[in-house]
């Protein structure tokens, strides 16, 4: 019954979790602090602070947590499968459509006006992204390094990733 | 079954080194799933991010489903999706049970703070490759600069964003396709069928649509000029 619960509290978030993790953080407050009473609210913030620091997007990893802490493993595996739940429905039939229409010249228009747009939105994120993580000199040096590899000689982001965190552990 | 775990390896990896949620998860979805694999064209892969925009979820998993779904339908899609979250899954199982020791460690923090530039050079990164693809004349400069204005400037949410140039690319773009000859829209038939050689003939083809956009161009000389240059830059 739980479990169920678990499942379904989480399926009604993923559906409404649009552009990534953080657009679901007040939805979560109310669910499942105020109204479930299933999390604290000081609990929740180290979820969002352990969410920066592991794999995983905010809205995966609150599931999981809060479904290990009320039923063990199977919760997790609970809640976690309904938060994704809604994004697989809804992605497939997308998927399904773009993929059988996508030669259909008013799709290709549409498209061809929407790829510049999500270039936009991923530039935007970078900059987003400056504000929170440089901190001193080093980091737009770090920045600068990683561009350079990535674009010049074809650097692995992995790669890139690990070496930045050998980085950081020199340095602070 | 060989090419299941395949999905579902290519996605683990993925799902293992997005840090930081949204966008940072870009620049390797793109070396793994679009250079390494070839499983989507750079195109595809464009558009696939704009699909994911527009429905609810985390962008690695919305893509992940995508991906999966396009190269081996429902069987695809699973495999995929479980790559994607089972990393997360288990470091917060994990972290559930020493949760507070680890978050205060200083080297934790040290190594994040290394993390965090790089992951800003990353996504830049994304966003100038997919440019390149994603930006053919000077209209697709104007909405790419509207678009970061109306994002970045006056934080406009991403879905009005999507739906607006979706529906300026109609208006702007209509005319061109239906200019364009068969030739371009053949070119679909070849991913679809085979899974190995999806690469070069993508290669190929991309080519052609090149020239056969210039060619239409010259009866619209801006038009021309633009896409010309575009498809010698490529």
């Amino acid at each position: 019954m739980m479990l169920l619960k678990l499942f379904l509290t989480f399926a009604k978030l993923g559906l409404f979790t649009f552009g990534g993790g953080y657009a679901m953080i007040p939805l979560i407050q109310k669910d499942i602090i105020v109204v479930k009473g299933w999390l604290t609210m000081k609990e929740f913030v180290d979820i969002i602070a352990i969410a920066e620091m592991t794999p995983g997007p905010v809205a995966i990893n609150s599931a999981t947590f809060v479904g290990y802490k009320l039923a063990g493993v199977p919760g997790a595996a609970a809640a976690t499968i309904g938060v994704i739940f809604p994004s697989f429905v809804i992605v497939v039939a997308f998927a399904t459509l773009f993929l059988r229409h996508k030669d259909a010249p008013a799709v290709k228009a549409v498209f061809r006006g929407l790829r510049p747009a999500v270039t936009a939105l991923i530039a935007a994120a970078a900059i987003s992204l400056v504000k929170a993580s440089f901190v001193d000199i080093a980091g737009p040096i770090v920045a600068i390094a990683v561009l350079v590899g990535m674009l010049r000689f074809d650097l692995h982001p992995i790669l890139a990733i690990v070496l930045a965190a050998v980085v950081g552990v020199v340095l602070y | 079954m060989r090419f299941l775990f395949q999905m579902f390896w290519s996605f683990f990896k993925i799902g293992a080194f997005t840090f930081g949620g949204g966008y940072a998860m870009v620049p390797l979805i793109q070396k793994e799933v679009v250079d390494a694999r070839r499983w989507v064209t750079d195109e595809e892969f464009i558009d696939m991010l704009g699909l994911a925009q527009t429905a609810p979820g985390p962008v690695a998993v919305n893509t992940s489903v995508f991906v999966g779904y396009k190269k081996a339908r429902y069987v695809g899609a699973i495999a995929a999706v479980i790559g994607a979250t089972l990393p997360s899954f288990l470091v917060i199982l994990a972290v559930a049970a020493l949760f507070a020791e680890i978050r205060h460690l200083p080297a934790a923090e040290a190594a994040f703070s290394g993390v965090r530039p790089a992951v800003v050079a990353l996504v830049a990164g994304a966003a100038y490759k997919i440019g390149r693809t994603a930006i053919r004349d000077v209209r697709g400069i104007v909405i790419g600069a509207v678009a970061l204005v109306a994002i970045a400037v006056f934080d406009v949410h991403p879905i009005p964003v999507i739906v607006g140039s979706a529906i300026v690319g109609y208006l702007l773009y209509r005319k061109d396709i239906q200019a364009e000859p068969q030739a371009v829209r053949a070119r679909t038939a070849g991913p679809r069928t085979e899974v190995g050689g999806s690469g070069p003939s993508d290669q190929v083809s991309g080519d052609t649509d090149g020239i056969a956009h210039a060619a239409p161009g010259a009866a619209d000389p801006p038009d021309a000029a633009g896409d010309g240059k575009v498809a010698s830059a490529e």
